[in-house]
């Protein structure tokens, strides 16, 4: 009981100490020097049909950039826009002239209506960029040969894509029902790099409620505020048999094999790359490995995580407790880092990860899931050993304290930032991204 | 009769709530763990627990068990909604089923199981005494 206590006591100081290091970004920009540079790329006609007092600012926090919407004159924002992609210093790095159409005999006031119409997306000198149909919210251009919507959420990847434009759907804000269509505003801006795979991304309302209630304030832009849609797959548990899984790799021929290993970080909250918890679930976030090997046309790729097998014992004692194995098979992951292996370190690192897994056991602060995936990452990697911030965690003993899924994502993001020589071999997907399958147990 | 007496006291519910073992992918406590990290970001299962845990105290301070007044088990009763309200929503709520292994592990089951009995017996005994006290 007394460990309890102290647990909880750490908890909450921790949680009203916490720093909101996400500063809100004050973004101090002017629709004058906004207008200059505008007119670089608009005529003075087009110019003068741009209704700057009603435009929409929508900010990423975690990206930096703002995505400013400014609609044209007597029309509605929902459907005709110049989308701006507003950088740091105030001005703008790229724009889009948006217009999308429903289909006139789509019924609108349907609630989980799917979006059917057309989506015409410009250049800002008027060169057309994309013209295409909207199917089932899904722009048809961003998925060619995929013209079938089951295939988009069932077969091309184990999780299903988010529509780019998000069906008729309500959202509640400060106790108010939000009747609109949501938009993937990033997709629409840069089509072609943002537009596949999407699994999760910031949705914006094409017309949100405090907007049309009272409109900009000040002659600032209005500020809207983006929600996070996203897919949060259910996982399966139970525990593996290691020796099986590793067995699948001897099926590949080694002479000639490109084999590869990776490390994989999953935060507690997406949203919030510094949020080291997620306070509404108890989730700590995770860390795993993905193991491949190719030759020609065999290959052989295994997800592979550590649990504990009864969390609720971890914060009763301080004592390690039994761990076991799990197929990550289809996991979500926030970053990742690739290291190239010959087929003689892939069977050593093989050798011990099986090593392992005869004696460890699950230890919150000192033999966590990101302490198994480090241990067996680093293990061919001699001298130039990954390494992590440490936390002290609350009621953890570990000296030097404990390695999190969030220090290993911030390292793997500062790596990035640095540009260091592995920088090229770590993805960072917008939102997050998912592992793809596991080939399961050879016997 | 002693134990069920036991069983149906407002702060043997509102400890066995407290003490529910909920059982995480990598962590896991006691259930009061999770309502007082929720409390700070506003939960929904926290806000309700406290009010559950409060409307439950309030009644037992107040009228002393004594069913004397409509109000106390209506309050009684209205505590128990609450209580159980958090917890049904602290599971709904979690779209990831990252504390779904709760309801199949043994030990956190066998908590949830007395916290079950300790709300049947306490809500069964003030039905009665609602009925009693409503028919006079």
């Amino acid at each position: 009981m007394k460990h309890l206590f102290f647990i909880v006591g750490m908890l909450l100081m921790l949680n009203s100490c916490k720093k909101e290091s996400i500063e809100k970004e004050k973004q101090f920009f002017n629709f004058e020097t906004l207008k200059k540079q505008l007119s670089d790329s608009l005529s003075r006609s087009e110019m003068q049909q741009l209704n700057f007092n009603s435009a929409i600012i929508t900010r990423y926090a975690d990206t930096g950039y703002s995505l400013l919407r400014i609609p044209f004159l007597n029309k509605n924002i929902a459907t005709d826009f110049v989308l701006l992609k507003i950088e740091k210093s105030g001005s703008f790095s790229l724009g889009k002239v948006i217009n999308l159409r429903r289909n006139q005999q789509q019924p609108y006031i349907k609630q989980n209506s799917n979006f059917e119409g057309e989506i015409n997306i410009h250049f800002l000198n008027g060169k057309l960029v994309l013209k295409s149909a909207i199917i089932n919210g899904y722009i048809e251009a961003y998925h060619p040969k995929k013209l079938d919507n089951s295939v988009l959420k069932e077969a091309v990847v184990p999780v299903p894509l988010l529509p780019e434009v998000v069906l008729f759907s309500t959202y509640s804000q400060n106790g108010a029902w939000d009747f609109s269509n949501w938009y993937n505003l990033s997709s629409f801006l840069d089509p072609f790099s943002n537009g596949y795979n999407n699994t999760g991304d910031y949705y914006s309302s094409s017309s949100p409620l405090d907007y049309i209630e009272y409109g900009n304030i000040n002659a600032a832009p209005f500020e809207d505020h983006a929600v996070l849609i996203d897919y949060e797959p259910v996982e399966d548990l139970s525990p593996i048999n290691l020796k099986e899984y590793v067995r699948c790799f001897n099926d590949v021929p080694d002479a000639g094999a490109v084999c590869t290993i990776k490390i994989l970080t999953d935060i507690p909250v997406d949203k919030d790359p510094n949020a080291f918890f997620n306070w509404d679930n108890g989730s700590p976030g995770h860390t795993f490995l993905q193991i491949t090997k190719v030759n020609g046309s065999q290959s052989v790729q295994q997800n592979i995580g550590f649990y504990p097998v009864s969390g609720w014992k971890s914060t009763l004692t301080p004592a390690p407790t039994p761990g076991k194995f799990v197929d990550n098979d289809d996991h979500e992951f926030n970053a990742s880092l690739t290291m190239n292996l010959t087929p003689e370190q892939l069977q050593s690192t093989l050798i011990h990860m099986q090593y392992l897994a005869n004696f460890i056991q699950y230890d919150i602060d000192e033999f966590n899931c990101t302490d198994f995936a480090l241990n067996v990452f680093n293990y061919r990697r001699g001298g130039n050993q990954l390494t992590i911030p440490m936390y002290d965690i609350p009621g953890g003993t570990a000296a030097g304290g404990t390695a999190t899924p969030q220090g290993l994502y911030q390292k793997l993001s500062s790596m990035k930032k640095q540009g260091t020589n592995e920088s090229n071999n770590i993805i960072i997907p917008g939102v997050k991204g998912f592992v793809g399958s596991s080939n399961g147990p050879c016997n | 009769m002693k134990a069920i007496k036991i069983l149906s006291h407002p702060f043997v519910l509102v400890i066995c709530f407290l003490m529910i073992l909920i059982s995480g992918q990598h962590l896991g406590g006691f259930y009061l763990l999770y309502i007082l990290l929720g409390l700070s970001h506003g939960a929904i299962h926290s806000l309700l627990a406290i009010a559950g845990v409060g409307v439950l105290l309030f009644s037992n301070y107040k009228y002393k068990r004594a069913f004397v007044y409509l109000i106390e088990p209506i309050l009684n009763i209205s505590g128990v909604i609450l209580l159980s309200l958090s917890l049904f929503l602290f599971f709904y709520n979690d779209k990831q089923q990252y504390n779904y292994s709760t309801l199949y592990q043994t030990v956190p089951l066998i908590t949830i199981a007395i916290f079950v009995m300790s709300v049947a017996t306490f809500v069964s005994i003030n039905l009665k005494k609602l009925q009693r006290t409503v028919t006079g």
